[in-house]
């Protein structure tokens, strides 16, 4: 930590000093981080989040999470794979409670047969992505994080490793028998 | 994603997921050149990828992802500050109230790291040793113009050194035996409970001005206290207009009619934005909110650039509201909310403007 004053413009300050800035009570300095990385973290959580989960609750506790793990950040230039660990942290918790169940439980019972597809969308490409995503949520909850962190989001396996707290080697089995999972929905269902 | 028929098809994955040695990826290169099955394999796996790429990502308007932020820096500052129902300093956007543990942790361990040279961490000599069970005391720092400082607490001694620029600071009761203070290039000004804004330029402290409570001011020469609605040195125009390299104004001995000087006589020609809005704030946090009130307009008016229009706009229209003017505070906030829709008061501004007509 170089220099821990404030200046005007946080928007070129690197991550570590960012998140110093945080561990020290500067909101600004979250506001910083959260123009960079939210969209990153908010996309993970829309995928990998129960469906009945309130993803911007489940954004918003990440960032307030950072409040208080910015003081253990171990200094890494790039604080995403860093801030992606801790969105998966509150989505598990979010997926924990019990109430979160029950609503789940609701929601899929109330969901549609097929999801809404876009306009621009050609309808054999938004059938197959309709498949993929059908074949997707039915993927158990550790495959469906390997497929988002590593195929989405490209971290490598070791950041994924120390996301989930498992061997790289497990890493790489999960999303091994992810893909055969997929890849087996869609032939299945084109047939 | 069967191996198939060919016996290096499990390199397919590792060869896309990128996790071959060099020497490895090359060699499998090679293979696919002359393995129809691999090269199908590959092509599956791409296709797939691309085909996950099509999973909703929650996008929503950059509207949208402006009042999240805004709310989710409101709920920062609550965390970080608590929710105290006493407080009323809402006003403050970046405010700096770390957790003792937390400040203890990081001094330490950044202490030895901090390269010599800098004002930041050094204590100052003044500082006497106090018992450690005291516990610091609780602070809000505002940056009110360009302020650059470094915050500290520790061994119940909380210390800002504020390097340039101007800040305004809220500090909650000072126990005994604990201490807060601001320790400026040319002195320090320490606090016994109070909000006071200090503003330094060119290596110089240039105005203490104090809203609440008691401020003891030891900077250029000068000893004494000030107390609420007095300020440092006596006339605001005097700091204003002198040029960085004259000598600092004579030391005043503030007396009780020295309250007189601060208020609705305090000169609005001031030549910098920095001084106007400290002087708007001055106001504010002094508790005249019909002064505020003007002030901030004229701010907003003269310098309609400037980032901290926001601010004015917003405090303009809570100076409104604690004055008992609804429907002015409501338009105010109105404004605010047309101008900035997703500001960092956005939340709170919308509450102002949909407040209920007074009876
Ligand atoms: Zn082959």
């Amino acid at each position: 930590m170089p220099d821990r004053s404030r200046t005007r413009d946080l928007s070129e300050v690197p991550d570590p000093d960012l998140l110093a800035r945080i561990a020290q009570g500067e909101l600004g300095a979250l506001g910083v981080l959260y123009d960079r990385y939210e969209r990153d973290v908010r996309r993970v959580v829309a995928r990998l989040a129960s469906s009945s989960a309130d993803i911007d609750d489940v954004v918003q506790n990440t960032f307030l999470e950072v409040l208080r793990a910015a003081a253990g950040y171990d200094g890494r230039p790039n604080a995403r794979p860093w801030l992606i660990g801790l969105g998966v942290t509150q989505i598990r918790r979010d997926r924990r409670s019990v109430s979160r169940l029950a609503a789940r439980l609701a929601a899929w019972a109330r969901e549609p047969a097929s999801p809404p597809t876009s306009p621009e969308e050609s309808a054999v490409t938004s059938a197959r992505a309709a498949r993929l995503r059908r074949a997707f949520e039915a993927l158990s909850t550790k495959k469906r994080e390997v497929v988002v962190l590593v195929t989405l989001e490209g971290l490598s396996g070791e950041e994924v490793a120390r996301v989930l707290d498992v061997p790289v080697a497990t890493v790489w089995t999960r999303l091994h028998h992810a893909r055969k999972e997929l890849s087996h929905a869609m032939s299945q269902e084109e047939s | 994603m069967t191996h198939g028929p060919c016996k290096r098809g499990w390199e397919v994955e590792a060869f896309e997921d990128g996790r071959l040695s060099d020497r490895d990826r090359a060699s499998f290169e090679r293979h696919m050149e002359g393995c129809a099955h691999c090269r199908t394999a590959t092509s599956r796996l791409r296709e797939l990828g691309k085909l996950l790429e099509s999973l909703p990502a929650g996008e929503r308007t950059d509207l949208e992802r402006r009042r999240a932020r805004a709310s989710l820096l409101a709920r920062a500052n609550e965390t970080t500050i608590g929710r105290d129902g006493r407080r009323s300093s809402r006003w403050i956007a970046l405010a700096l109230v770390p957790a003792m543990a937390l400040v203890l942790f990081l001094v330490a361990r950044t202490w030895p790291r901090t390269p010599t040279g800098t004002v930041a961490s050094t204590p100052t000599a003044s500082v006497t040793a106090v018992a450690p069970t005291v516990a610091a005391p609780l602070f809000e720092v505002a940056d009110v113009d360009h302020a650059d400082y470094v915050a500290e607490r520790a061994d119940g001694v909380s210390r800002v050194a504020l390097r340039s620029g101007s800040a305004s600071f809220h500090v909650e009761h000072v126990k005994p035996g604990a201490r807060f203070l601001v320790v400026v290039p040319d002195g320090e000004v320490e606090v016994r409970g109070t909000r006071f804004v200090v503003e330094v330029a060119a290596g110089r402290t240039r105005s203490v001005v104090v809203s609440e409570g008691v401020v003891a001011v030891r900077v250029s020469g000068f000893e004494g206290v000030l107390r609420a609605g007095e300020r440092w040195p006596q006339s605001p125009a005097v700091s204003a207009t002198a040029a960085p390299s004259a000598a600092p104004p004579p030391a005043s001995p503030l007396s009780p009619s020295a309250r007189t000087a601060l208020g609705p006589a305090a000169s609005e020609t001031s030549p910098s934005p920095g001084s106007r809005f400290a002087e708007a704030m001055g106001a504010y946090t002094g508790g005249d909110y019909g002064e505020a009130e003007r002030r901030f307009i004229a701010f907003a008016r003269d310098f309609p650039t400037d980032t901290r229009v926001e601010d004015a706009m917003f405090l303009l229209a809570d100076a409104r509201a604690r004055r008992g003017d609804g429907v002015g505070a409501r338009e105010a906030a109105r404004a605010y909310l047309r101008r900035f829709p997703g500001g960092l008061r956005a939340q709170e501004a919308a509450r102002l403007a949909n407040a209920p007509s007074p009876p």
